[in-house]
C-alpha cells in the first residue's frame, strides 16, 4: 500500500472514530465472549486438576460393610497400578452453635502428614493456622456455617444413648487450622445418619485420637503421569482397567470374609461382608464442578455465533455505508491509476485495523475478566482456589482471524460492486434504483385503496432488498433475545410454581426430634390442630440416606408416608411429561427423575 | 514466388495491426472512429454516443463544446480510460485502447492520462502536497510534487487541506495534481464550470500556458462557447454526434477573451 493512500485511510479512521469504533467494540464483544466462555470450561478444569494434584486427591475410595483391618489394606498395596493407599476413620457427630446443634463429620489425617508421603492422601489446604501435632487438636474447614477461630474449642457428643468415648479419645478439641479439601469442593458435604441428616461441616484430627477397630475407608491414588489432566478422556482410559482389577478383588475378597465369617458362627444373621469401590465420580462436589465446566463449553458452542452474525451484521452495514460515501473517492483513484486492489485496500486496511485492534481487545478482556467473573459466580458453589488461567495460543490466534476474516470480508464484498465498475459511472452520482410493480399493485382494490405513503413504503421494501433483509435479520435477532429472556423468566418462575403449587401441594411441614415420645407428639398435634387455618395432616418418616447403583452412589432423601392413600393429597407425584398421577404402592418405590438421571 | 511475397506481405501487415504498431502508419496522435455509446439503465438504453470519429495531433489544445447531453462527457471518459466504447475503436499514439482490458487501461490511466475535474475531487483526508502525491506516486516519470504546486501558485497552500481552500484554489491543486503525472494527454472536464469568471479564466490561462510550456496535448470540455478561440481544434458535439470540426490556425490567447 502507497505511503499516501495509507495516510488518507489513518485520517479516515480519525474522522469516522464512531464508526471505525463501532466495528472494533463489536469484534472486541465477540471475541470476548467467544474466548471467555470458550476458555473457561479449561480454565475451570485445569484450576481443578491442579489443585487435586496439589492435595493428592484420592482416584478410588473403598468401603465396606464391616470395616477394614491393617492386612486388608496391606493387600490391596499389591494390586497393579495403586500408588499410595491411605485408610482412615471417620465419624459423624454432633457440636453446637450458640443453640444449634450441627452434625460434624471428623475424619482422621494420618501421622506422617509430609510432603512426600504417597500415602497422605486427601491433604487438607491449609488457609490459617497449622495441622494438628499433637492430641485434641483439630483443623476445620472454611465455613459461613461455622464461624471458628483459631484457638477455639469444638466439644463433639453423639447424640443421646451412645457414648463418644467409645469411639474418640477426646470430646473436646482445639481449632489449630483452617483448612479446605479436595474431598468437599462443592457445598455438598454428604448426608448422615445422625440429625437433620445433612452434614453440615467437615474436621480433622489425628489418626491417634480415633478409638475404633477397623478402618471405615481405604483412599487410593494410582500411578499416573503427572501430564493427565482430570477430567479427561486419558484420566478414564488409565484409571478404568484399575476400576476393574479393584472391582475384582473386592469381590473376592468379600467372599473369602463371608467363608471366614460362617465357619466361626454356624449360626446366626451375622450380615453378609460387602466390599465397594468407588471411583472420582462418586465424589459430588469432583463431579458437580466437571459438569459445571462442560455446562460453560456447551454454552460456549452456541453463544458466540450469535455474536459473530451481529459482527458481521454490523461491520456490513458500517462498511456499505462507507463505500456508498465514498463512491466518488473510488472514482478519482481509479481515474489517477490505481488499480482495484488498491483502491480496496483502503476499506480492507480500515476494517483490519478495527478488527485487529478489537480482537487484541476482546482477547484480553476475553481470557480474564470474563473467566474471572464466571468463576467468582461459581466460588459461590464451590471452595477452589484461585482460578488458573489458560492462555491458549492456537485459540487465540483463530478467534483473531475469524474476527480478521469477516470484517475484512465484508469490506471486500461491499465495495466489489465499485470496484468492478468504470471510474466515470463512479464520478456520477449514483442513478436511482428503478422502482418495479409489485404483486399487491396487481391486487387492484386493495392498492387502490392505499394512500400514498404506504404504497411508497411497499415499493421500497421490494426496491432495497438489501436493506430490507437487513432490517428483518436485526429485528429479528432482538426479538430472538427478548424472547429468549422471557422464556428463561417464565420458565424458572413456572418451575416454582409447579413444584410448589401442582407436586407439593401441602403448606407447611413441621420436624419431630427422632425418639419423640407419642404423648410429645400427640400434643404438638394438638396444638397444631387447634389452629384456625388447620385442615389436614399426615405423618411421613424422613430419612437420609445414600443410594447406590451399580458403581454409583449418591445421597437421597427417603419419604415415607404413614398412609400411602393419602400421599397424593400432600405430594402429587406424577409424569413428567405426561403429567399423569404416579400411585405409590405397598411394595415399590417411586424414584424422582431427577434420582434416576443420577443413578444411572 | 509471387504468391510467396503476397502471403509475407499479407502475414507482415495482420502481425503489423494485430501488435498496434500502426503508429508507425498512423500521424495522428488520437482517432476515433465510428464511437458508440449505450448507457443501460434498467431496461432502458441511452444512446450517449451515436457514432463519434474525430482525430487530434500531438501538442494540440482541443476544445469539445455543446449543449448537456450532447456527450462531452462521454467522449472525455472514453479517451480517459474511464469508460469504454460500446462499438468503435479509439487510438492513442496508434495503439488501439478500446481492445484493453482492465489491466491494461488502468497502466494507461496511470500513464497517459492526467484529468482535471468540474468538481475538482480532491481527497479531503489529504492535504495539497498529498493529494498530488497520491497521483504521482504511481507513476514511474512524474514531476516534483511541490515544484508542480508552486507552478501552478500554491506554493504557500502546500499543507492546506481541501476544505482550507477556495474554489479556484482547489482546482489548481486538481490541475497540478493532473501535471504531476506528466500524462501525454490532459483531459478537463468543464474546469471553470465551478468557478467564478475571473478564476474561471485564471484557470484557462494556467491551463493553455503549462500546456504551450510542456508540449502536452490538452483537450477541454466546455459550453461555454466563447472561449473556443483559444484552442487549436474546436469540436462542436449534439446530440451524441459530432456537428463540426474547425481548426483554428491561430488561437487566442485567453487574457484577450471576454465573455
Amino acid at each position: 500500500m502507497k505511503k499516501t493512500l495509507l495516510k488518507d485511510t489513518f485520517k479516515e479512521i480519525k474522522n469516522t472514530l464512531s464508526r471505525f469504533l463501532g466495528i472494533l467494540l463489536i469484534v472486541a464483544l465477540g471475541t470476548a465472549f467467544f474466548v471467555g466462555i470458550k476458555t473457561t470450561c479449561p480454565d475451570m478444569k485445569l484450576t481443578g486438576d491442579k489443585y487435586y494434584k496439589n492435595q493428592n486427591f484420592m482416584d478410588f475410595r473403598l468401603a465396606s460393610t464391616t470395616g477394614f483391618t491393617s492386612a486388608d489394606v496391606a493387600s490391596i498395596r499389591n494390586i497393579k497400578g495403586i500408588k499410595g493407599v491411605m485408610p482412615s476413620y471417620y465419624l459423624d457427630a454432633f457440636t453446637s452453635f450458640g443453640t444449634r446443634q450441627k452434625a460434624i463429620r471428623v475424619i482422621s489425617l494420618p501421622e506422617n502428614s509430609s510432603n512426600n508421603n504417597k500415602d497422605y492422601i486427601n491433604r487438607p489446604e491449609l488457609i490459617k493456622g497449622r495441622l494438628p501435632q499433637k492430641s485434641g487438636e483439630c483443623v476445620i474447614e472454611t465455613s459461613s456455617i461455622i464461624n471458628l477461630t483459631l484457638g477455639s474449642k469444638i466439644k463433639l457428643t453423639l447424640g443421646d444413648d451412645s457414648t463418644l468415648s467409645d469411639k474418640l479419645i477426646k470430646d473436646e478439641f482445639t481449632v489449630v487450622g483452617i483448612v479446605r479439601s479436595p474431598l468437599y469442593i462443592s457445598k455438598d458435604r454428604g448426608t448422615t445418619s445422625i440429625g437433620s441428616g445433612q452434614v453440615a461441616a467437615f474436621m480433622e484430627i489425628p489418626e491417634s485420637d480415633f478409638n475404633l477397630k477397623y478402618y471405615n475407608n481405604i483412599s487410593l491414588t494410582v500411578n499416573i503421569d503427572t501430564s493427565i489432566k482430570a477430567y479427561s478422556k486419558r484420566y478414564d482410559n488409565i484409571t478404568s482397567p484399575i476400576m476393574s482389577s479393584l472391582q475384582a478383588f473386592a469381590d473376592k475378597k468379600a467372599i473369602d470374609l463371608n467363608k471366614q465369617i460362617n465357619v466361626k458362627n454356624q449360626i446366626g444373621n451375622i450380615p453378609s461382608v460387602k466390599w465397594y469401590v468407588f471411583d472420582r465420580t462418586t465424589n459430588s462436589g469432583y463431579v458437580e464442578y466437571g459438569n459445571a465446566a462442560d455446562r460453560m463449553d456447551a454454552i460456549a458452542q452456541v453463544f458466540p455465533v450469535l455474536f459473530i452474525l451481529v459482527a458481521i451484521l454490523i461491520c456490513f452495514t458500517s462498511m456499505s455505508r462507507m463505500v456508498e460515501e465514498q463512491r466518488q473517492y473510488m472514482g478519482t483513484l481509479k481515474a489517477l491509476g490505481y488499480n482495484s486492489l488498491s483502491i480496496a485496500s483502503k476499506f480492507i486496511t480500515y476494517a483490519a485495523f478495527a478488527s485487529i485492534l478489537g480482537g487484541m481487545l476482546g482477547l484480553s478482556i476475553g481470557f480474564t475478566v470474563f473467566p474471572s467473573i464466571l468463576n467468582k459466580a461459581y466460588s459461590i458453589l464451590y471452595t477452589l482456589p484461585k482460578l488458573e488461567l489458560i492462555f491458549d495460543v492456537p485459540f487465540a490466534i483463530i478467534s483473531l482471524v475469524v474476527g480478521l476474516l469477516v470484517t475484512t470480508l465484508s469490506a471486500l464484498l461491499v465495495c466489489i460492486e465499485e470496484l468492478n465498475s468504470n471510474a466515470a459511472y463512479l464520478m456520477r452520482p449514483r442513478s436511482p434504483k428503478p422502482g418495479k410493480v409489485i404483486l399487491l399493485e396487481k391486487i387492484k382494490f386493495i392498492w387502490k385503496r392505499l394512500k400514498f405513503t404506504p404504497k411508497v413504503t411497499m415499493r421500497n421494501l421490494f426496491r432495497y432488498k438489501i436493506r430490507f433483509f437487513m432490517t428483518m435479520i436485526g429485528i429479528g435477532g432482538c426479538t430472538a433475545l427478548l424472547l429468549v429472556g422471557f422464556g428463561l423468566n417464565d420458565a424458572i418462575r413456572t418451575i416454582g410454581d409447579k413444584q410448589f403449587g401442582e407436586i407439593y401441594t401441602y403448606q407447611m411441614s413441621v420436624n419431630l426430634k427422632d425418639n419423640i415420645s407419642l404423648d410429645e407428639k400427640n400434643e404438638i398435634e394438638n396444638a397444631l390442630k387447634s389452629q384456625s387455618e388447620y385442615s389436614s395432616m399426615e405423618n411421613f418418616l424422613s430419612k437420609s440416606l445414600d443410594i447406590g447403583f451399580k458403581n454409583t452412589e449418591k445421597s437421597c432423601n427417603l419419604m415415607v408416608p404413614e398412609n400411602i392413600m393419602d400421599l397424593v393429597n400432600y405430594i402429587n407425584l406424577r409424569d413428567r411429561i405426561t403429567n399423569k398421577s404416579v400411585p405409590l404402592k405397598d411394595d415399590g418405590v417411586i424414584l424422582l427423575k431427577r434420582l434416576l438421571k443420577l443413578l444411572v | 514466388m509471387l504468391g510467396l511475397i503476397k502471403w509475407v506481405l499479407y502475414i507482415t501487415c495482420e502481425f503489423v495491426k494485430y501488435k498496434g504498431l500502426g503508429e508507425y502508419f498512423m500521424k495522428d496522435f488520437i482517432l476515433l472512429k465510428d464511437v458508440k455509446k449505450i448507457y443501460k439503465v434498467g431496461d432502458v438504453e441511452i444512446n450517449a454516443l451515436n457514432g463519434v470519429s474525430f482525430s487530434i495531433n500531438k501538442g494540440d489544445f482541443v476544445i469539445i463544446a455543446g449543449p448537456s447531453g450532447a456527450g462531452k462527457s462521454t467522449v472525455l471518459n472514453i479517451l480517459g480510460g474511464i469508460d469504454k466504447v460500446t462499438s468503435g475503436s479509439f487510438f492513442a499514439e496508434g495503439k488501439e485502447i478500446s481492445r484493453y482490458g482492465r489491466v491494461e487501461l488502468t497502466t494507461y490511466r496511470r500513464r497517459d492520462i492526467g484529468f482535471v475535474f468540474q468538481f475538482y475531487n480532491l481527497v479531503p483526508n489529504l492535504n495539497s502536497l498529498e493529494n498530488v502525491e497520491l497521483a504521482t506516486e504511481i507513476c514511474k516519470d512524474h514531476l516534483d510534487p511541490e515544484a508542480t504546486l508552486k507552478q501552478v501558485g500554491l506554493g504557500d497552500r502546500l499543507y492546506n487541506f481541501p476544505s482550507q481552500l477556495s474554489g479556484g484554489e482547489q482546482q489548481r491543486v486538481a490541475i497540478a495534481r493532473a501535471l504531476a503525472k506528466n500524462p501525454k494527454l490532459l483531459l478537463c472536464d468543464e474546469p471553470t464550470g465551478a468557478l467564478d469568471y475571473n478564476t474561471g479564466k485564471t484557470i484557462l490561462k494556467l491551463i493553455q500556458d503549462t500546456c504551450r510550456n510542456l508540449g502536452m496535448t490538452v483537450i477541454v470540455i466546455t459550453h461555454n462557447l466563447a472561449i473556443a478561440p483559444m484552442g487549436d481544434k474546436l469540436i462542436k458535439m449534439k446530440n451524441g454526434l459530432v456537428e463540426s470540426v474547425i481548426i483554428n490556425e491561430n488561437p487566442t490567447p485567453v487574457e484577450r477573451i471576454e465573455w
